[in-house]
């Protein structure tokens, strides 16, 4: 019963998950040509998003991801970044399910319509300036990066 | 009722637009190798989808594009379904903008918490919304799918961004 951004970002998820099911594993680190990144980078880099966006922006809960994360699935970092310790497909996909319940438990019910301490403006656009927002934000954020993890899918089953 | 949480689209808008007109037109209609659409079809269907879901499923009113891009950009289609009337790269952009100042509108209007008159559920077993809310943060996630999927055709493509 979506009545909030965060319960339609949980149920397009699902969505996503399903996908998710039938990506080979043989193609997760393969970068397409032509492209940056690779799949697992793309679903690492999703996580790492939410949480931060709906998490610490909002102030409504602690990041709850292995330390290092942003260094291999931040903004500007890509697979080349990737070392020994960086999570593999079967983790990462674990690492969406357990922060789906992190953003339920953390984030259902509270009050989004709180303005955040400033108002999140990373490119001179205003892309949040209450918790909701933060939350939209992200779900929109999460379905760009899943349009692209279904085309390199395309691409590498091809 | 103004609720802020609606408005992520507007937002996503913003940024999707400048991208577009990084594009070079001349890529719109190649279709990159093993895919079944291009960039024209994507655009249209971002903007049939948007409307069909705010201004038909949320408003329950009527898209306001004509019918006719329900046959050229509704899912199934493809650009095999184009033909001498389908909007070209350049018309579709400004459509893109004309149908975000009638979201804009709708948006400012609707009540989150309202129910829809029948859930959205496009498929037995995938239920994905109830209430407009739910159609609208949908709508925005759908938005971002097919801007994901354009930023990488753009690269397939050859082109930078």
């Amino acid at each position: 019963m979506p009545t909030c951004p965060l319960d339609s970002l949980l149920t397009t998820r699902q969505l996503v998950a399903h996908s998710l099911e039938a990506v080979p594993e043989a193609i997760v680190d393969t970068i397409p040509p032509g492209c940056k990144n690779n799949l697992r980078w793309l679903l690492g880099h999703v996580i790492g998003s939410t949480e931060r966006l709906c998490l610490a922006l909002t102030g409504l809960g602690e990041v709850g991801l292995a330390e290092g994360w942003a260094g291999w699935f931040g903004i500007g970092t890509s697979p080349a970044d990737f070392t020994a310790d960086t999570p593999d497909w079967a983790a990462l996909r674990a690492e969406l399910l357990a922060s789906s319940a992190r953003l339920e438990t953390a984030v259902a019910g509270q009050d989004l319509s709180i303005a955040l301490p400033e108002p999140w403006a990373p490119r001179g656009i205003t892309f949040a300036s209450t918790r909701g927002e933060a939350v939209a934000f992200a779900l929109w954020h999460e379905g760009l990066h899943f349009g692209q993890m279904m085309t390199y899918g395309n691409l590498l089953k091809a | 009722m103004v609720d802020r949480d609606l408005q992520g689209l507007l937002v996503a808008r913003r940024v999707l637009a400048p991208a577009l007109d990084a594009i070079d037109p001349a890529l719109a209609n190649r279709t990159p190798a093993g895919f079944r659409n291009n960039l024209r079809w994507q655009l249209g269907h971002l903007i049939t989808v948007a409307e069909t879901l705010l201004l038909g499923v949320a408003a329950g009113r009527r898209p306001a594009v004509p019918e006719a891009y329900r046959g050229w950009f509704a899912n199934d289609t493809s650009p095999a379904d184009f033909d001498a009337g389908t909007p070209d790269w350049p018309a579709l952009r400004h459509e893109l903008d004309a149908s975000t100042e009638r979201l804009a509108e709708v948006l400012r209007e609707l009540d989150p918490a309202a129910d829809l008159a029948q859930p959205l559920a496009p498929r037995p077993g995938l239920l994905l919304a109830t209430t407009v809310a739910g159609v609208v943060g949908y709508a925005l996630w759908h938005e971002g799918h097919h801007g994901g999927r354009m930023a990488c055709y753009h690269r397939l493509l050859g082109g930078n961004g």
